[in-house]
């Protein structure tokens, strides 16, 4: 189960609430308000990167190799999913990784 | 280990422990984290001398705990090596052991006489707070201070935002506030945790603040009567004068407010300490030197978890 971050409106009675949701399946998720009202809320699973490539092999190269890997994952799929949000954002920073 | 600290460790850390694939993974893990503070060491010694302690808290750390361990003289030359252990098979434990790998690549002695680059470290910092291994550590320190408990929390130096992200995975309280003295790792929180630097409006206010005596004066504006946790995991080293700053945040902390402690000390896992030394922590202690600060900063035990494996665990409370 996860809680999200950010509080959602119902549309049918107005309460406003953090959903817990079971799985996140996609960018869709059902959520339940407090007063019983089922609706889809739009999670993005984090932020998006376009165009990124490695620029530094060097530097890269001195990360283990399943960061390396999920990394990789990233630049291909153009999603960063919430726990390396903070690890792109360094990448880029040190200019080991460089988005257009 | 001791006895006692042993049954401790698998009766309190019990998920992490099964998640790196049971005591055996884990000790071979352990072993990795031995191995590489003593050859670290010796590339430092070799080349920098007993010295290099007094210019570097990564060599500092990298002596008293191998002096602790029996691997080192007095005069800093290796008395006896360990063996080179077996590769892990669990891959939360595998990736333990790359992080050590990356970070020897990196070179010991780089990192002592300050010739790495601090990008390479901070993007080193940033890989193992998004690692599997730190996560369910993280997770299982939540869960074992039960932490949906508190309404109120206040954490000092949230670093990049990953302890406050897995509270809120867990819990919903009504108020966290947290601080950084790094104008960037505020940033970096603030953005995973989708909020904006410095708006105490919501829920989750994230602000920066040079120590955490200016930020307690900023917090009780959003908590007048204090917060009922005030949380602390790997935090303590990251203080520049920690008796002084937490006498501070005792001032934040309300009727029954709980200080929960998580820190890793010289006795934990020596090359582990060393590689966060280098991240930029400013002190490295022992488990009785956190609770010699703690007492001085006018707080008393409430409850002892973990001395020290896989790292120091307590809860604390501010003396009446």
């Amino acid at each position: 189960m996860y809680r999200l971050t950010s509080s959602v409106k119902c549309p049918i009675c107005g309460v406003e609430f953090r959903p817990t949701v079971r799985s996140f399946n996609g960018e869709e998720v059902e959520v339940t308000c407090p007063n019983g009202h089922i609706f889809t809320v739009f999670v993005p699973n984090g932020d998006s990167v376009l165009d990124c490539e490695i620029r530094d092999w060097e530097r890269f190269g001195l990360l283990p190799q399943a960061t390396q890997q999920a990394v990789l994952e990233v630049i291909h799929s153009g999603k960063v999913p919430n726990e390396l949000q903070t690890l792109m954002r360094r990448l880029r920073e040190a200019g080991i990784v460089v988005c257009t | 280990m001791r006895f006692v600290e042993r049954l401790n460790v698998l009766r309190y850390y019990k998920p992490f422990i099964e998640a790196l694939g049971g005591v055996k993974q884990v000790q071979t893990a352990l072993k990795w984290s031995e191995w590489y503070a003593v050859k670290w060491w010796e590339e430092v010694y070799n080349d920098l001398g007993l010295q290099s302690i007094r210019e570097s808290v990564f060599a500092r750390a990298l002596f008293i705990s191998l002096k602790l361990r029996g691997y080192l003289r007095e005069d800093g030359r290796i008395k006896k090596r360990p063996e080179k252990p077996e590769y892990p098979t669990n891959s939360y434990a595998i990736e333990f052991v790359e992080l050590h790998e990356s970070f020897d690549r990196v070179g010991a002695v780089n990192v002592a006489t300050n010739k790495a680059d601090e990008n390479t470290l901070a993007v080193l910092y940033s890989t193992m707070l998004s690692q599997g291994w730190y996560r369910i550590l993280r997770q299982t320190f939540l869960r074992l201070m039960e932490i949906e408990r508190y309404q109120t929390i206040f954490e000092p130096i949230v670093k990049e935002g990953h302890v406050a992200m897995a509270v809120m995975e867990i819990a919903t309280p009504k108020m966290y506030i947290g601080f950084d003295y790094r104008r960037d790792n505020v940033e970096l929180a603030a953005a995973a945790l989708k909020i904006k630097p410095g708006e105490c409006r919501g829920e989750i206010c994230i602000f920066n603040a040079p120590t955490a005596c200016d930020a307690v004066k900023i917090a009780r504006r959003y908590v007048p009567s204090g917060v009922d946790a005030v949380l602390m995991l790997h935090t303590l080293y990251w203080m520049l004068d920690p008796v002084k700053e937490l006498t501070c945040i005792s001032q934040i902390m309300g009727q029954g407010s709980k200080l929960l402690v998580g820190q890793q000390v010289v006795e934990s896992t020596p090359g582990l300490v060393a590689v966060v030394a280098s991240f930029g922590a400013k002190h490295v202690f022992s488990w009785k030197g956190v609770e010699q600060m703690l007492k001085s900063a006018g707080y008393e035990l409430s409850k002892r978890y973990l001395m020290y494996m896989p790292y120091y665990i307590a809860v604390w409370e501010p003396r009446r």
